[in-house]
């Protein structure tokens, strides 16, 4: 499985390292390590059907994995992916 | 660490004031003050009123419209013309509001993610209270904003991509930075600053409310803003009545309105973004899902515009009211039109638009829709010949 950067908002590392390396080869495999570290977070991060849900945004490389291939977006050695919380707040 | 996530939903904290019910505070003692929005301390999250950091935002006019009432065949039309800000948009209010709690934070440095017209007015009241301030703002925003956001000493990163891009590299930089970025980590109290419009403009009708509301929506926090002020008034007890509260956004980034439209309550967020109303051009609207639950909650109603008639609306704003507004803000027009023609609006009903962005900041929007300017020399004949003096009288 490729290694990749994984970068967590500080809501999510839970006082342990904000970046880590993991092995993921889809985002969904990085979904799966975040529900591991927080179990009851599963639903805000995919919807039922199994869709990016909304309460953060992923993104690879500084592109948001929802305009990518979603949840089976494909991972490489080296890859970045950085989780954001969906805020909004204006502009 | 500022906490402005909620530890259990993970969506965006509020502030929420205790014993709202049994607070001190009624008309008299709020028209004793000053006419800025701190005003209406009470109700803004400050611990130390030390903290404030004001260029006098807030307390702009609600004028009573006639020209464009009776264009649009209505009686109690009202304008809320909040661009005598200190930077010309409303955005004052929030920036005024979420630097103030920096200070009471003791932040390092401020700064925001920007579509415009936030970056003055947080370049500005950043300065005013000595912070360093960064601005993150996609490539494609107008240059006057960006030299008015400079002028103030502010950092501006332009990152090349769409707002949700800027967004996204302002938030990792608050998640590593002691830097508060106002509509990231100061946030919750950003939007405490934007409420105030909702108090001005029940103070301004006589402690009254007026029947609907018509907001420019990008992502969305405003409309959720003037909602939070309303029910916050309610619980006090200064009024009481019902607000439809309605979104406008621009046809070229309208995902609030497609998915109102196709009944979702959830915002499908877009890339292709294609609109002169740049200042609303955010694709993936954090604050949607909750704009969308406000304006059905409320029975107002969401429409989107196309840039000739936001042209329109700027023009007949200028010409039938005297009012200089910026694409941004006059979509609330546009959009009032819309849902005139629709049939969702009494002709008695009491309307309030927002108009919450200066044309000052957008001058090439005049260039492209206005009569040239007339070149002559300076020579009475030559003015005759050209303009006639039988039109003017
Ligand atoms: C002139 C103007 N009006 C309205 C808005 C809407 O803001 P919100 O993101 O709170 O929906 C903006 C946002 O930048 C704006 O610049």
């Amino acid at each position: 499985m490729p290694k990749v950067r994984l970068v967590l908002p500080s809501i999510l590392a839970g006082g342990g390292d904000r970046v880590r390396e993991i092995n993921a080869s889809i985002l969904k495999d990085i979904i799966d390590y975040i529900c591991d570290l927080k179990p009851e977070i599963r639903d805000r991060l995919i919807s039922p059907d199994g869709e990016l849900n909304r309460s953060f945004n992923f993104y690879v490389n500084g592109v948001n994995a929802y305009f990518l291939k979603g949840i089976e977006t494909e991972l490489k050695d080296g890859d970045e992916v950085s989780v954001i919380p969906a805020l909004g707040g204006g502009c | 660490m500022i906490q402005y996530i909620c530890p259990n939903c993970f969506g965006a904290l509020d502030v929420v004031y205790r014993d709202l019910d049994n607070i001190d505070l009624n008309p008299e003692k709020i028209a004793s003050r000053g006419r800025d929005l701190w005003r209406y301390i009470e109700l803004l999250p400050l611990q130390d009123p030390r903290n404030i950091v004001s260029l006098g935002a807030g307390f702009t006019r609600l004028i009573k419209s006639i020209r464009l009432s009776k264009k649009f065949n209505l009686k109690n039309l009202y304008l809320k013309e909040d661009i005598t800000n200190p930077t010309h948009s409303f955005k004052d209010r929030a920036a005024s509001v979420a630097i103030s709690k920096a200070l009471e934070f003791k932040l390092n440095a401020v700064g925001c993610a920007s579509t415009g017209n936030l970056a003055a007015a947080t370049a500005a009241h950043a300065a005013r209270a000595g912070l360093p301030c960064y601005i993150f703002a996609p490539v494609g925003v107008e240059k006057e904003k960006l030299s008015h956001a400079l002028s103030y000493g502010a950092r501006i990163v332009l990152v090349e991509g769409t707002y949700d891009e800027a967004n996204w590299i302002a938030s990792r930089f608050a998640e590593e930075e002691s830097i508060g970025i106002v509509n990231v980590n100061i946030r919750p109290y950003y939007v405490e600053g934007s409420k105030t419009l909702a108090y001005e403009i029940c103070e301004q009708l006589g402690w009254r409310t007026p029947d609907h509301i018509i907001i420019p929506m990008a992502s969305g926090a405003l409309l959720n803003a003037i909602d939070k002020g309303l029910n916050e008034l309610k619980t006090i007890g200064l009024i009481d009545g019902d607000v439809k509260i309605s979104g406008v956004q621009p046809e070229g980034c309208s995902p609030i309105i497609t998915a109102y439209r196709e009944n979702r309550d959830y915002i499908k967020p877009i890339r292709n973004i294609n609109t002169i109303a740049v200042s609303l051009a955010i694709g993936n609207p954090g604050d949607g899902v909750y704009a969308l639950r406000t304006i059905r909650r409320t029975r107002g109603t969401a429409v989107s515009v196309t840039d000739r008639e936001i042209i329109e609306a700027v023009n007949d704003l200028a010409r039938l009211e005297g009012l200089f507004i910026e694409p941004g803000g006059a979509v609330t027009i546009a959009g009032l039109k819309k849902i005139v023609e629709e049939g969702l609006i009494d002709r008695d009903e009491e309307v309030v638009c927002l108009l919450t962005g200066s044309g000052l900041k957008t001058p090439h929007i005049v260039h492209e829709h206005a009569l040239e300017p007339l070149i002559i020399k300076p020579s009475i004949d030559e003015l005759k010949k050209i303009i006639g003096v039988e039109k003017i009288a």
